[in-house]
Formats: C-alpha cells, sequence, structure tokens
C-alpha cells in the first residue's frame, strides 16, 4: 500500500529541518514541493 | 469571645482576640466583592476564630455550583445531539459529530468531503494505580461524599460515600485496577461507557492524549489489499490463503486444515460479515466457513459458529451473510474450508458494522497525520487542540517542573492546615488574580476552587483562590518548608496559559468522509528518510512497536512497496533495516508505537450530502434557481467543499 505523497513531503521536509537529510538527497519529482515547505517555514510560519 | 455577624462588605484589616463569624449574604457569587471579602476575613481570622461559618456557607455554594455544572453539561450535551438531528435534518452544510474514544462512527448522509474538527486534549491522573492485583484482592481509596469514582475493572462509575471505599477483584484472573476521580478531572458528567471509550486502557501516573493518526475508512471495514491474517491451529499456516484480482482463494481443506483466515478489528461492537462463493469442486455438505472472536492472536477465542452450505450447487452462492451480536471481543476472524484447497474462491467480502448487509464497496482509506505531542486537558476542561483543517496546533496548557524556588513559604494560620504556598508562573492566566477555576493542577494533588478551613476533604488539596501571586497547598499541620519542597520538587504543574501558543502545519494529508465509514484514531506515525546501513527513525521518543508500510520512493517519485515482513527491527525499535534496500535509497515508512492509553474525545464535521447533487466529476453541488431582472429563470450550481 502506498503512503500519501503529502505525508512523504512533510516527513522528508522534517528530516531536513532536523540536519539529517539534504535537499539535494530527496527524490527529483518531490524537490520542489519540499524547496516549497522549507521556504514557507523560513518566511515566518510556526507562530503567530 | 468576639462575635462578627451581618452581611461583609469589606474585610477588616486585622481582627484580634477570639472571634466569629457568620455570613448571611444569602446568594453567594464567588466572584462578588462579598465573597472575596468574606473569603479575606476568613484567612484574617483563621486560627482565631472559635467557627468559621462562612466556611459552610462556601461550601454549600461549592456543593451547589458543582451540581449545577454537571445538570449543565448534562443539557449542553442534550442539546448538541438535538442541534445535529435538526442540521441533518434541514440539510446544514457541515454538521459536527462528537467523538469520543477510538472509533466513531460517520452517518450514512455524509458526503465524501473533506473531513474538519478539533482534536481535544485529554489529561488523566488515576487516584488508584494498581497493576497485577491477584484473585480476590482489592484497592481502597478515601471518597468524597458526592463524588463520582470510574472503576476501571468493572466500567462503572461510583459515588463517593465519604468514607473508605474498596473495589475488589472479583474477575477469575490477575488484573490491572484505576481508579479516577471524575469530579478532580471536571469529568463528573461523563457516562462509564464515555469514560472507558477515553481511557481504554491501564494508565499510572498522570498521561494525556498524544494523537498521531486519524483514519477515515468507508463501510467495508476489511481491507482486501492488506489483510490481516490468522490461522486456528498450527498446521492451519501451512495452508496460507491467496489474495488475486479481488478473490481469496483459500487452502482449507476439509478434515485436514481451515486454512488461513482473515481477520478485522471490531472493539466488542456487533457487524455483519457477507460475501459471496464459488467451492468449485464440491459436492455437498462440505462448504464451511468458520468466525471466531479473540482479543489476542494466541489464545482467547471463541468460536460462534460455522456457516454450512446444504445445497449441492457449485455455483457462486450470492450474498451469503453472518450477523456477529456485540461481544467482549477486539477482533473477529473468518476462515472458509471445502474438500480441495484452493478450489474455493471468496469474492465481495465485506465487514460492516451493525446487523443488516448492505451493497459491497471496496474498502477506501484516507488517513492525516499529526505531529505526535502530548495534547493536555485542565479541569476546567481547557485543553490543547489541533485543528484538522487549519493544520494548526494550539497550545493552552503549559507542563512545568516545580523547582524548589517554588515552593516559596508555609502559612500556618489555619486551624486544620498548614499551607504550602507554591509560586504562580508569570505566564499563568491567573497570575495576579484570585479565581475559584480550575485552570491549573499539580501532579499528585486535586485542584479545587477554594480551601476551607475545618474541612478535612481540603487535605492536600491545592488552589489558586489564595492571592494573586501563589497556589495553596493544604498539608497537614505541622509541615515543615523542607518537608514541602521534598514532596513537590520534581512534580508537574500544569497550568493555562494566559496567551495560547499556536503552531502551524502540523497535521498532514487530507481525510474524507464516507458514508457510514468510520474515524479512527490510531497511534501511528509516518516518517521517510535515507538508508544508511538501516534507517533511524525520526521520532525516537516513539519506538517502533510494529512496521505497518515500507516503500522505496524512487526518483520518479513512484513508491516500491516492501514486504515488511522481511525487515528487521533493532536498536529499541528505533532502526529499520531490509534486504532490499542498499544505501542512498529514499524510504518511507508508517508503524505503530505505545499509546499513551488515552484516546480522549474529539469533534468532527463533515459535509452533509443532504440536498447536495454529486456530479459526474465527483464533486457535490448545491443546486438552486436564479431570477434575474427579467424575470427569467435559471439553474445555478455552487460546489461545496
Amino acid at each position: 500500500m502506498e503512503i500519501d505523497k503529502a505525508v512523504i513531503i512533510n516527513a522528508l521536509c522534517n528530516r531536513i529541518k532536523a540536519g539529517q537529510l539534504t535537499i539535494e538527497q530527496v527524490p527529483d519529482a518531490y524537490r520542489q514541493d519540499i524547496q516549497d515547505m522549507l521556504d514557507d517555514d523560513s518566511g515566518g510560519g510556526g507562530g503567530e | 469571645m468576639t462575635i462578627l455577624k451581618g452581611t461583609i462588605n469589606k474585610a477588616p484589616t486585622k481582627i484580634t482576640g477570639a472571634v466569629s463569624f457568620q455570613v448571611i449574604d444569602q446568594e453567594y457569587n464567588p466572584e462578588s466583592a462579598n465573597a472575596q471579602s468574606g473569603k479575606a476575613v476568613a484567612q484574617a481570622v483563621a486560627g482565631k476564630a472559635d467557627k468559621i461559618y462562612v466556611d459552610n456557607a462556601i461550601g454549600k455554594c461549592v456543593s451547589d455550583i458543582n451540581a449545577l455544572t454537571i445538570k449543565s453539561a448534562k443539557l449542553e450535551s442534550e442539546l448538541a445531539t438535538l442541534r445535529a438531528a435538526q442540521a441533518q435534518m434541514s440539510g446544514d452544510t457541515r454538521i459536527n459529530l462528537n467523538g469520543t474514544g477510538k472509533i466513531t462512527a460517520v452517518p450514512k448522509n455524509a458526503s465524501v468531503l473533506g473531513v474538519g474538527g478539533t482534536i481535544k486534549g485529554m489529561t488523566l491522573t488515576p487516584l488508584v494505580a494498581q497493576s497485577n492485583v491477584a484473585v480476590g484482592g482489592s484497592v481502597s481509596f478515601a471518597s468524597v461524599s458526592g463524588n463520582k469514582y470510574y472503576d476501571s475493572l468493572h466500567k462503572t462509575i461510583l459515588t463517593g460515600t465519604g468514607s473508605t471505599m474498596t473495589i475488589t477483584n472479583d474477575t477469575t484472573a490477575v488484573a490491572n485496577i484505576n481508579v479516577i476521580d471524575l469530579n478532580a478531572h471536571g469529568l463528573q458528567s461523563k457516562t462509564a461507557t464515555e469514560i472507558a471509550q477515553i481511557c481504554p486502557n491501564y494508565i499510572s501516573g498522570t498521561q494525556s492524549v498524544t494523537p498521531m493518526r486519524v483514519k477515515s475508512i468507508g463501510k467495508n471495514i476489511f481491507n482486501i489489499d492488506k489483510p490481516l491474517k490468522y490461522y486456528k491451529a498450527n498446521i492451519d499456516k501451512n495452508y496460507p490463503l491467496k489474495i488475486e484480482n479481488g478473490i481469496i482463494y483459500s487452502a482449507g481443506k476439509h478434515g485436514n486444515t481451515r486454512g488461513e483466515g482473515v481477520y478485522v478489528e471490531i472493539n466488542g461492537l456487533p457487524v455483519t460479515i457477507s460475501f459471496d462463493a464459488e467451492w468449485s469442486s464440491d459436492t455437498s455438505d462440505t462448504k464451511f466457513c468458520r468466525t471466531i472472536l479473540f482479543n489476542e492472536l494466541a489464545s482467547d477465542r471463541v468460536i460462534i459458529f460455522d456457516f454450512k452450505d446444504d445445497s449441492s450447487s457449485r455455483t457462486i452462492q450470492e450474498k451469503n451473510v453472518i450477523t456477529i451480536p456485540a461481544n467482549n471481543y477486539k477482533y473477529v476472524g473468518i476462515s472458509f474450508w471445502g474438500i480441495e484447497p484452493y478450489k474455493i474462491r471468496i469474492t465481495n467480502l465485506q465487514i460492516e458494522y451493525g446487523t443488516g448487509a448492505t451493497e459491497y464497496e471496496l474498502y477506501k482509506e484516507t488517513t492525516c497525520y499529526i505531529e505526535p505531542k502530548p495534547l493536555r486537558r485542565l479541569p476546567n476542561g481547557v485543553c490543547d487542540t489541533v485543528d484538522l483543517a487549519t493544520g494548526k496546533r494550539t497550545i493552552n496548557v503549559k507542563e512545568y517542573t516545580l523547582q524548589e524556588s517554588d515552593i516559596q513559604s508555609i502559612y500556618t494560620g489555619m486551624t486544620s492546615f498548614d499551607i504550602a504556598e507554591i509560586k504562580k508562573p508569570n505566564d499563568f492566566i491567573g497570575f495576579g488574580s484570585m479565581t475559584q477555576t480550575l485552570n491549573f493542577s499539580i501532579e499528585g494533588y486535586k485542584t479545587t476552587p477554594v480551601i476551607l478551613n475545618g474541612n478535612p476533604i481540603y487535605l492536600n488539596c491545592v488552589t489558586a483562590y489564595w492571592n494573586n501571586s501563589q497556589f495553596a497547598l493544604a498539608l497537614n499541620k505541622g509541615v515543615t518548608l523542607a518537608q514541602a519542597r521534598e514532596m513537590l520538587v520534581g512534580k508537574k504543574l500544569y497550568y493555562q496559559l494566559a496567551t495560547p501558543i499556536t503552531e502551524n502545519n502540523v497535521v498532514t494529508g487530507t481525510l474524507l468522509s464516507y458514508p457510514k465509514g468510520l474515524i479512527i484514531c490510531e497511534p501511528a506515525i509516518a516518517d521517510a528518510g535515507v538508508y544508511d546501513d538501516g534507517i533511524t527513525i525520526l521520532r525516537t521518543d516513539y519506538p517502533i512497536q510494529s512496521l505497518e508500510t515500507l516503500c522505496k520512493v524512487n526518483a520518479d517519485g513512484t513508491q516500491t512497496p516492501l514486504d515488511v515482513s522481511a525487515a528487521t527491527i533493532t536498536d529499541a525499535g528505533t532502526k529499520i533495516t531490509h534486504p532490499a534496500l542498499f544505501n542512498g535509497d529514499i524510504v518511507a515508512f508508517t508503524y505503530f508505537t505505545a499509546s499513551s492509553g488515552i484516546i480522549g474525545e474529539n469533534v468532527y464535521n463533515y459535509v452533509n450530502a443532504n440536498g447536495l447533487t454529486l456530479g459526474a466529476d465527483g464533486k457535490y453541488y448545491k443546486v438552486g434557481f436564479a431570477i434575474d431582472a427579467s424575470g427569467n429563470i435559471s439553474l445555478t450550481k455552487t460546489e461545496v467543499v
């Protein structure tokens, strides 16, 4: 059974934020989505 | 003797000598100036007065308020049910669905659209937590008259007698026993069934719910793509079933083996099993299936009955139906056998909740994952929440470990107790004020609106209604500051934040509602990373209990599912290795971890399909009429999301 793409992207993003993975290591098909998510997080998210 | 009598409007600044004091203010309001002054007087005269009648007056009012709170909660619950029913009939678009416990049934009028709602925090501290109580053994606890206590062994609610109460293990096996003081948690209006759903497991110490995965499934709870398999006897495991193209081929052979069967989790609820069957090589009276109820795969099994088809037909017998009544078992399994193995073809196997078989549909599932973190709840009902629609977590409750410097002083002016005065944190919502709100708790002690001198039930109770900057904990007379610190240092203080904290993006995945489906809370986590002689999970606080799914993620984004049974879990459940994976591979996986033991209660919402039209594009629309200025009538459609 496959895992939802959004769930994998989020999981890989968490690994990058934890310093256990680099953006270059993620599958090409997911790279832009993950980069967007990282950009969102660094753009002031995480609190209100 | 000094006697003060009359309605108090202002607290005296100093009282000397023995005094007696009586409040005649009949309309007690805890926030009123009179009440505040009365309390101040009570504290001022503590140790001096022969009697403090204000205590009794306030005590009765607190009791009345508690009774009204219970009544109010019950009325609100009934009102919510009526509103939901009204909304369903009126065709309102989004309808709330109370979700207490692990499984929540979705009505048949739900549309296949996104589920919203609130995942709510829950924190429980059992008054008694005794594991392995021998048969005939018992546990005891000091009860408060009228308080409600949940007895986990008998799954019942007891009413406090004001004396010591005892729960005896009258079962035939050793048992773990929890007693939960429901009043201390603000849960006194809950039923035993609700508490059993909120806390189905034995817990010790303070535990909070940690939501991880919310899964929504359709009415057919049997997942043919990921079947759970069992066998009854050892020989049966040598006859595994096969599933190809949606057809189950059983290896069961009459007189030899019943072969492998499949099972699903039902948690004691009634279910209906339906299937089409073809025993293609058999003659009459050799076409069987057997249903089994059990809690553990290796034991505790109850065979309900065999299903036997006496007809001589070899053609497909459509819609065989077996109804399983409500029971005390977690799982139900079914196996099939005939004359020859693998000649038995089972199709359209559907297991659904309820006592009626409906039209077959394939197993459907959507899931969303919540970044695991305990969600807490205070006795006043304020809790942490996760909003499924926005993906935001709101933290209302903070956990703090008490330090020596937080236990600041001992107040000895009360006749019944000495009071440990504990610093209120600066970010506590009650800092700088005195209210009787149960907006904090200290591990191991009971939070009460007030502590009243002369009443022993307040021993070991803690209140915020003391002064602007300190909590008060009632301890035995003579306790020293050093002893109080020894008791309290390291204990957890949970309190309501003055300003809640918001965390974004804690939910991933899309959750859809399905008509007559279920929403299920599970302790499951999704993870992904790069393989390097194995892969270590990201959240090592939540080790693997069992691996659910393992996939290699290819460069083009496709996934190659791997056999989880070939994976090895090492390093105390934190590392996975698999023979089909190589260093540098990107791996995604889901796994089950330990639950805190508490499920909690949530509120989901779904789109009511009543009054909506399902388009050929799979979208739901509200269809209506529009009339322009010339009186021309046209149809309108608005997509509902």
